[in-house]
């Protein structure tokens, strides 16, 4: 359990967010990194979400966020033998992983806000965008998140740089 | 006599009374009233003083068109200046006072200025009050001048942006708004109908007219309630559409409810919105114009359809004795509305040959009806007193007067004008259209606009247009107002005439017609319709202005929205951000960071920390935050190649292990970045880039490799927040780190100087690289973000004993300048490149090509006087001014003057060297080494001696240790 | 404020992007085969159309990913939306101008 020392600026009070505890977060990387457009990759990487869609890994999640990149986050354990099973599949010459557990702030926000929040802070069109199993890196205030939805009526997931994580706090807070 | 409230009509809430203070004095009015209405009922006539001439004004309007009702609110920082009396809700205690205006709005102190009348017309600022000066004047015709107070407190009230995506957005909630809203809503689209007022219906507001055989009224009711019902309809009343943009994108400021409950919102006091629409209808109407006529600006001539709404709305009769002037049917509603509820029509004044007029009989069977006339002028100052009326000839001028008509008001008419704002913002093309003198949009175009908005006018009958009635060689022009806010004159647009100002644009900004906070919307035709007139042309030819956002003043925190305070860009805090502030640190923002810059203690100036963390470092260790500085990793097999192409340096042949300093270049051979390369192993490197310009390398690396080499085969990720970074420097760095017990070897013999090293580090894994920017020997050491305080407080615990003590970014500065090392933005500006700070080492001669190569060889680049880095010392001591030029006794060649040949780029009152220690650019300065040279700070004078950089250990001794 | 199609994301508003000007510029080289005019021309001459402009993007606040659009500087329609090593493609004024 990681113990973010920025915790003590988050509104815990807030009732637009809570902080997920306990989670493990992966950054999947393949080559080549090229500017291709929804080129599909070698076989390992069929079956793999593409094009901003998520997919439910055995209680974990995994998010295609760019091309050739993907989050793959979760309770820590899920997310950890999620990691293996895919593992294996990935040519390590070509795919590097990288545990980013202690470098990213996860908000769960209350569907019942989501709304106003997502309505202030960014232009998404958010029925398309955020529809469910879809994530979306955008603009949140004058930051850069990524959202990921779950199923349908789940709470939306926000991944953030944690040096933001006072400024995303402070925005959260004026919606309350 | 003045405006008297009826006893039944209107749709105010009478069993809510309110008081309100109006100028001082206590009045009361009705939940549902305006401001301007409740003062209207209360018999006010003065509600303001005009902007120049300070002349007594009246309500002309009942709704945002209203000029000349500028009023101020509230008080200390909830103060809100330049609002519309018609737009102020009336609530319970509410304090207004008409800006402009002292002491009072009855009794201006300068309405004496209406006497130098002569002296100012229109631009007479380009003219007048030049000498001695113009700044002489200046500060007091502004003071005169202007409208409300700015408050000078911070605003305590929020505003919030939201964002929609719909299919259809109708602007306007009158009655031709309602009926597409319902269209809309029932072909099953996303719909969204927003209207400026707190209710819905427009003009049809209390009206008595039916709709498809309904009471209008009724109709509007369950028009409403359709719309609400609808899953995908929605409704923002009290909301303004300001602005029309690109790709369906409409700008909406809504207002928040004064007398909504209070805390359901807290402060808020608007929303802007920003929707996206597939489809956009215009339903916003039209604004009906006044006639120009010598005292048309008399408190009691109000527009014709202003009466009506007050009457109808606000159950208040705009008076007693009551005079209809016009030039269209529509007009004469109000004449019978008025009369109806009480009134006594004294006489219309009707513009048109009888044979024109469609009401004639129906009215002659109430009151007098005078064909061919209009007011020649009104008499009366502080409110008018009678009409004098002049019937006209065919060709609209004056042919007799008649007998004076006594009477309180004069209701105007001189036609309808389209609101075509929204459609213009677009490049939505206008024409003329002479059935209703007024210009419509061009249909099709990327908005629809329907109804009024459109010129669709079912009653307004045969409109004679006429400039100004007046008398030959009269003086009428003088007070005969076309734009009443900014006080221009029928004289003023012939005086732009005169002096050639004849584009409608320049009679515009020559006269300021149209340019007040209303924007022209009762006077613009008026105007280009007299231009036109003087020109000799028709209104067709001449044309409008361009139309531009916003519509509608809108606070200027709106457009801010959460951009202020705390939030106004997003500051970034260091993951031992807690650490620091328990240590005392004093934090500053370097560019979107907040970081330490010293850890004062006790009473310490900022000087004598520095001055202690300084020598710390020199003499013990330092602990310095530097998770800001950029990381970058690249990897791949291409990896090496790749950064061969990007930097000038070569890196493919650099050993794992290792790292070294470089510099990125621009294509134009310029210093975009400077940092740390590290080579982790044979396909994995990792970029250090400065805190200011990490999202800016690692956008550079990105944009190479997708755009112009996407055949390499190499990824780029950027780790700056992924990794914490702790640097410790000084003397006692090693033994400090040893007992932290990493499982890298850190001795001097297993850990020199530029190399990097990967391990693990209280139980998750870590990387160390040797490299120094203070001169001392430096580790900096990172681990993933979240132990960043862990690391730091074991840090601390370890080399307290020894002398660590926490340094800031200060310290850093000053250590590094005794070093002579350079800081981008200091030493570097947009042309400085690699040899003008002599680092033609760190530019590889056997590469073929890198970004920036061809640059390096340019005309430009290859100049013998460039300026280059040198050292200066002063020679008194002191520290030179940052920013001293300097000089030499060769004339500038451009200005006259001096010459500079280079500048202080930093500078620093050194602790370890007890003196002053500067760097600059220099022309030639490599090959001037130990001149004595002038620095010229304003009028202070220097003597400096031009060095070598780096005044403190130039061999390097200490940090190579 | 465009909307712009980004190929990866799809439709966002402008404020996510940046755009970084003329797309296509071919650069010279090798670097000892270069005049000075043409590089000068490679690093400042720039055309500044009234009609239909190829420009690259940069989805910055978003999945980071360049791309080239073709933008008609009159209207802001825009044509196309290809990838960034794509060669211009010709251009079909689609229907509704």
């Amino acid at each position: 359990m990681i113990d973010l020392a920025l915790s003590s600026d988050f509104p815990r009070s807030c009732r637009a967010a809570a902080m997920v505890d306990g989670l493990g977060i992966f950054r999947i990387r393949h080559l080549p990194s090229g500017p291709s457009l929804r080129r599909s990759g070698p076989e390992a990487l069929a079956g793999l979400p593409d094009c901003l869609g998520v997919q439910d890994r055995g209680g974990a999640w995994l998010a295609s966020v760019a091309p050739s990149d993907w989050l793959l986050l979760g309770p820590a354990s899920s997310a950890r033998s999620c990691l293996d099973r895919l593992g294996s599949g990935l040519d390590p010459a070509l795919a590097r992983v990288f545990d980013i557990s202690a470098s990213r702030i996860v908000l769960e926000l209350d569907p019942e806000r989501e709304e106003r929040v997502l309505s202030a802070y960014t232009s998404l069109p958010r029925e398309q965008a955020l529809s469910a199993w879809r994530c979306a890196p955008t603009r949140f205030g004058d930051c850069l998140v990524t959202f990921i939805r779950r199923q349908a009526g789940s709470g939306i997931l926000m991944v953030l740089d944690p040096s933001l994580a006072s400024y995303v706090a402070s925005l959260l807070k004026r919606m309350d | 006599m003045t405006g008297w409230r009826h006893s039944s009509l209107g749709i105010i809430d009478r069993s809510r009374p309110i008081s309100f203070r109006w100028e001082g004095r206590s009045y009361r009015g009705f939940r549902g009233d305006t401001l301007a209405s409740a003062l209207l009922a209360n018999g006010v006539s003065i509600v303001g003083r005009s902007f120049k001439h300070h002349r007594p004004r009246g309500l002309l309007a009942a709704g945002l068109e209203e000029p000349s009702a500028i009023v101020q609110t509230g008080a200390g920082a909830k103060s809100l200046p330049n609002l519309r009396a018609t737009e102020v809700d009336l609530v319970e205690g509410l304090e207004a006072h008409a800006v402009n205006a002292w002491p009072s709005v009855s009794t201006d102190v300068f309405a004496s200025l209406g006497l130098m009348k002569r002296f100012i017309p229109a631009a007479f600022y380009y003219k007048t009050f030049m000498w001695p000066g113009w700044e002489l004047f200046e500060p007091w015709i502004r003071r005169l001048a202007g409208l409300g107070q700015a408050p000078d407190q911070p605003d305590p009230d929020t505003y919030e942006h939201a964002h929609e995506h719909v299919d259809t957005l109708i602007i306007g909630a009158g009655v031709a708004g309602l009926q597409a809203a319902l269209a809309s809503i029932r072909s099953g689209a996303a719909t969204l109908l927003i209207e400026h007022d707190a209710v819905a219906g427009g003009r049809a507001l209390g009206a008595e007219q039916s709709l498809s055989g309904t009471p209008v009224g009724s109709w509007i009711a369950e028009a409403l309630a359709e719309i609400d019902a609808a899953p995908h309809g929605r409704r923002l009343m009290r909301s303004t559409a300001i602005g029309l943009y690109d790709h369906g994108l409409a700008a909406i400021y809504e207002r928040s409810d004064p007398a909504g409950p209070p805390g359901a919102q807290g402060s808020l006091r608007g929303r802007l919105w920003k929707i996206r629409a597939r489809r956009i209808i215009v339903a916003a109407g039209a604004i009906e114009r006044p006639l120009v006529f010598s005292g048309n600006d008399c408190p009691g001539v109000m527009l014709a359809s202003a009466a009506e709404t007050y009457l109808h709305r606000y159950g208040v009769v705009s008076g007693r004795r009551i005079v209809l002037a016009a030039n269209n049917d529509r007009a004469y509603r109000a004449a019978f509305a008025l009369n109806d509820a009480g009134a006594e029509i004294v006489a219309v004044l009707d513009a048109r040959p009888e044979a024109d007029i469609g009401l004639l009989e129906i009215a002659r069977e109430r009151f007098p009806v005078h064909p061919e006339t209009l007011p020649l002028r009104v008499e009366g100052r502080d409110r008018v007193r009678a009409v004098r009326p002049a019937r006209l000839d065919g060709s609209g001028a004056m042919a007799s007067l008649s007998e004076e008509i006594a009477c309180d008001t004069v209701l105007v008419s001189g036609g309808w004008t389209p609101s075509v704002h929204l459609h213009s913002h677009l490049g939505g093309r206008l024409r003329w259209d002479d059935m209703i003198s007024s210009f419509v949009p061009v249909q099709p175009s990327d908005v629809l606009s329907v109804g009024e908005a459109a010129g669709e006018f079912a009653d307004l009958g045969r409109i004679r247009p006429i400039v100004c009635v007046e008398t030959p060689g009269g003086r009428e022009e003088e007070t005969a107002f076309v734009d009443l806010q900014n006080d221009v004159t029928l004289l003023d647009v012939r005086l732009a005439v005169r002096e050639n100002f004849r584009s409608v644009e320049h009679l515009k900004r020559y006269t300021t017609l149209g340019m007040a906070t209303d924007q022209g919307k009762t006077s613009n035709i008026n105007g280009l319709a007299i231009l036109a007139a003087e020109l000799g042309r028709t209104p067709a030819e001449v044309g409008v202005t361009r139309f531009r956002p916003p519509y509608h003043p809108t606070p200027i925190g709106a457009f801010a929205g959460h951009r202020i305070g705390d939030t106004l860009r997003p500051r970034r805090r260091l993951a031992a951000d807690a650490a620091h502030a328990r240590m005392g640190a004093r934090m500053e923002d370097y560019g979107h960071w907040s970081r330490p810059a010293f850890y004062p203690q006790a009473r310490e100036t900022e000087r004598e920390a520095v001055h202690r963390e300084v020598c710390a470092v020199r003499t013990a260790a330092g602990l310095f935050d530097a998770s800001s500085l950029g990381k970058i990793e690249v990897i791949g097999p291409d990896a090496g190649l790749f950064l061969d192409r990007i930097y000038p340096g070569s890196m493919a042949a650099m050993k794992p292990g290792r790292c070294k300093y470089a510099v990125m270049l621009s294509e134009h051979g310029t210093i975009l970045d400077d940092g740390v390369v590290a080579r982790l192993d044979a396909d994995r490197f990792l970029v250090g880039a400065t805190s200011g310009n990490a999202e800016k390398v690692a956008a550079h690396l990105e944009d190479w490799l997708q755009c112009e080499w996407p055949e390499l085969r190499v990824m780029t990720i950027d780790v700056t927040t992924d990794w914490a970074v702790m640097t410790i420097s000084g003397p006692k760095a090693r033994l400090i780190l040893a007992q932290l017990g990493a499982s890298i070897d850190v001795s001097r013999e297993a850990f020199p100087h530029l190399s990097v090293r990967e391990g693990s580090l209280l139980g998750v894994p870590c990387r160390i690289q040797r490299v120094s920017f203070t001169g001392e020997v430096s580790f900096e050491i990172s681990i993933p973000w979240a132990y960043a305080e862990d690391l730091h407080s074991r840090l601390m615990a370890s080399g307290a004993s020894l002398g660590l003590i926490p340094v800031g970014i200060e310290a850093i500065m000053t250590l590094r300048i005794e070093k002579g090392f350079i800081h981008l933005g200091s030493e570097t500006d947009g042309v400085t490149l690699p040899d003008d700070l002599g680092l033609s080492g760190l530019v590889s001669r056997r590469k073929a090509d890198f970004v920036g190569k061809r640059s390096l060889s340019r005309p430009e680049a290859l100049r013998q006087d460039r300026r280059q880095l040198v050292g200066l010392e002063a020679l008194d001591g002191s520290a030179p001014p940052i920013g001293a030029h300097v000089v030499s006794d060769r004339p500038d060649s451009l200005r006259g003057g001096a010459h500079s040949e280079g500048w202080v780029t930093s500078s620093i009152l050194s602790p370890t060297l007890s003196r002053g220690i500067a760097l600059g650019l220099v022309e030639a300065g490599r090959s001037r080494h130990g001149e004595i040279v002038i620095l010229r700070d304003g009028n202070r004078v220097l003597k400096a001696r031009i060095t070598p950089p780096g005044a403190y250990d130039p061999s390097g001794e200490r940090m190579h240790d | 404020m465009l909307l712009i199609d980004c190929p990866v994301c799809g439709q966002r508003s402008e404020d996510e992007f940046r755009c970084a000007g003329q797309a296509h510029l071919v650069r010279p080289g090798p670097p000892d085969a270069v005049t000075d005019e043409a590089w000068s021309a490679y690093l400042y001459q720039r055309t500044n159309l009234k009609g239909v402009s190829a420009e690259r993007w940069l989805h910055e606040f978003g999945c980071r990913r360049w791309f080239n659009i073709l933008r008609d500087t009159l209207t802001h329609q825009i044509l196309h939306v290809y990838p960034v090593t794509e060669a211009r493609r010709p251009e079909e004024t689609g229907g509704g101008e």
